[in-house]
């Protein structure tokens, strides 16, 4: 087991810079998710921590030891691809029992020590069989299998899970987990999946662009986004973001959102956004953080319902102020239908605001 | 329509048959029919039945051509056609993957440059190579560190023919070896450096399993290719000294057209021939099983998920 400390990391590609001078800490024994839109560099930073790609810039530590230059092999590092990358022409058991077999293991020991990690993923009964001969699923554990056989100090999994149907993908995520929890080692998983990366890790590094966004644990991913892109990655259905500009009316503060769209400002707010002196925002509310009122109330702005889609458990309901759209999230059995007039509140501590130039989190109280 | 469609087919089909026709399937049966003749140099068809065929069993030369055959023909293929060119498919594989894409690129256009010399300009540069005096290249090396000028064609014919031949063979292997190996995902390769394997052992346990189709099938059709090939053996040796070098396709060949040997023996000439077609189907076959090509045939010949 170790834990993984990577300092001002930098990988470019020629004049490409994939990875731009990350750093992070990965505590022992637990699974960090590196989450991030396709070309963010995750995949990279997996790569470098797996000793194939050695950094332009900066360093890594496995367990205060820098691990910089040291190739594959000695690092000690099981990793899983998205492929899986299986061997075709090797049986599920000399797949599981290849890099024992490099290692000059005794053949009673390697026999014993794949028997018993093909038991723990309950893959036993296919030892015999050619990688092609079994199902997606099931390759998919004889790569974990195959990582983990030779009781790695690291677990790196690349989008593990990305290539199993919708039922399957749930299985498996709660056996990867049970697994390793099983075994404690720490782990890294690479995924572009937000669910993925909540269910599965104890916290979460965003990235974008090469940059990490944010690295918090999975609630507060979702509850104290620390930037618009974060606040726009993660939550589906996706948050309520759109423009507001600080006002007064009738002594009231409201945030003027479009032409038609008048949010009053609850007091906690206002209070927070004295000292500032912008008064131009980005406004983000999630959907279920907004509450359908049948009745009027001094925080709630009035609309009328454009749409509704049902969405098996909740009901998107779909209000139109002008050009900006507001989405509330209510469950399916709440009575709403298009037309109807509803009072919209959004819940006051839920509320983000993001700065309109910076685009970062600006801090409200509580 | 359905009539219409048959015609269609018919004619489209028309200029590659008769092409094949006049071109293989009459020559054919001309040289079938030939090799029932004692044909010579006045190409008069007079038949003498399976003659030719029982001649051949008395012909003490032919079990030597038949063992030279043999021995120029795996020899060129172990050492030059399957691992010299797969050597070199690793080499600028190697080196390609070290980002000198270019560098790799130019070492395999190096290699391709003796196919793309004309085979009698490629003969006669092999000539100056191997001359006995002191003016040929590897004896004025020999003498510039003092040795004594060597008669290579004469003391080692079988190695020169075999060396001459697999100068060129070796890029038939290199190109398809090399695009097998390169088209091998980048991940098994990962994967195997993750696992713990060196270079070589990446080699052993995961690229050459990959590449098992490419390398049965070059192998097999260097071997037929090989089996009728004679021409640059023609140049250098001509299949001296004193048949020490004749392969059965040269012994056809001077048989019919001479060389120094002037026979004009078209009839016996083509009875060889007929033989030597016979031996590269019994080759095929054998090949054919063993190599169980009837999977590769159903499969993609690269196994890359």
């Amino acid at each position: 087991m170790a834990a993984v400390v990577l300092k001002n990391i930098t990988k470019a590609f020629g004049s490409v810079v994939a990875v731009d001078n990350i750093s992070l800490e990965i505590p022992d024994g637990q699974v960090t998710a590196l989450l991030g839109p396709s070309g963010c560099g995750k995949t990279t930073t997996l790569l470098m921590l797996a000793g194939i790609y050695q950094p332009t810039r900066g360093e890594i530590f496995f367990d205060e030891v820098m691990v910089n230059g040291i190739p594959p092999k000695l690092r000690n590092v099981g990793l899983v691809f998205q492929s899986y990358a299986l061997y075709p022409h090797m049986t599920v058991f000399e797949n599981i029992a290849f890099p024992l077999k490099l290692k000059k293991v005794p053949k009673d020991e390697i026999r014993q020590r794949v028997q018993d990690i093909a038991k723990v993923v309950q893959i036993d009964d296919l030892l015999q069989r050619k990688p092609a001969q079994i199902s997606g699923g099931q390759q998919q554990r004889v790569a974990l299998c195959r990582a983990l056989v030779k009781n790695p100090d690291l677990l790196l999994l690349d989008e593990p899970l990305s290539n199993l149907d919708a039922r399957l993908r749930i299985e498996t995520r709660a056996e990867i987990k049970r697994i390793q929890q099983e075994l404690g080692i720490t782990t890294i998983l690479v995924t572009h999946d937000q669910v993925e990366a909540v269910t599965m890790a104890d916290q979460v590094a965003v990235m974008r662009n090469g940059v990490i966004q944010q690295y918090s644990s999975p609630e507060d991913l979702l509850l104290k986004p620390a930037n618009m892109f974060v606040a726009s990655f993660m939550g589906d259905p996706p948050m309520n973001l759109m423009e507001a500009e600080l006002s007064s009316e009738n002594g009231k503060s409201v945030f003027r959102c479009g032409s038609e769209l008048k949010i009053p400002v609850p007091d906690a707010i206002a209070a927070a956004l004295q000292s500032r002196r912008d008064r131009e925002f980005i406004l983000g509310v999630r959907p279920e953080n907004l509450e359908l009122l049948d009745e009027p109330h001094e925080l709630a702005v009035p609309g009328t319902v454009f749409m509704v889609e049902l969405l098996g458990r909740d009901k998107l309901v779909d209000f139109r102020f002008g050009e900006v759209a507001l989405r509330a999230l209510v469950p399916a059995d709440v009575a709403v239908s298009q037309g109807e007039k509803k009072w919209i509140r959004p819940q006051a501590h839920r509320i983000h605001l993001f700065g309109k130039a910076d685009r970062q989190a600006v801090p409200l109280a509580g | 329509m359905k009539r219409r469609g048959y015609g269609m087919i018919v004619l489209l089909l028309l200029p590659a048959l008769l092409i094949i026709l006049a071109f293989y399937v009459v020559p054919a049966v001309l040289t079938g029919t030939m090799s029932l003749t004692n044909m010579d140099h006045r190409l008069s068809w007079n038949f003498v039945g399976l003659d030719n065929y029982k001649a051949m069993l008395q012909d003490t030369i032919l079990s030597r051509v038949f063992w030279n055959t043999l021995l120029y023909v795996f020899g060129t293929l172990l050492c030059f056609n399957v691992t010299f060119g797969l050597l070199l498919a690793l080499a600028t594989s190697y080196i390609a993957e070290r980002q000198a894409e270019r560098t790799s690129m130019f070492f395999r256009a190096l290699w391709l440059l003796p196919r793309f010399t004309p085979p009698i300009v490629y003969g006669v540069i092999w000539l100056w190579i191997l001359d006995p005096t002191r003016n040929g290249l590897l004896n004025g090396i020999l003498n510039f560190f003092g040795g004594r000028p060597v008669s290579w064609i004469s003391e080692y014919p079988m190695p020169v023919i075999i060396l001459t031949n697999g100068v060129i063979g070796a890029s038939f292997g290199m190109i398809l070896f090399y695009s097998a190996i390169t088209s091998i995902s980048k991940e098994y390769t990962w994967a195997a450096e993750v696992d713990g394997a060196g270079w070589l052992q990446r080699i052993r346990y995961v690229t050459l399993p990959l590449i098992r189709w490419p390398l049965m099938f070059v192998t097999a059709y260097q071997t037929l290719s090989l089996l009728t090939s004679y021409e640059y053996i023609l140049i250098i040796t001509g299949g001296g000294p004193f048949y020490r070098t004749t392969v059965w396709s040269l012994y056809a060949y001077n048989e019919a057209f001479g060389g120094y040997y002037a026979s004009y023996r078209f009839g016996y000439a083509t009875a060889l021939t007929l033989v030597l077609v016979l031996i590269s189907m019994v080759a095929s076959i054998i090949y054919w099983r063993v190599f169980r090509f009837r999977e590769m045939m159903s499969e993609p010949k690269i196994e890359v998920i």
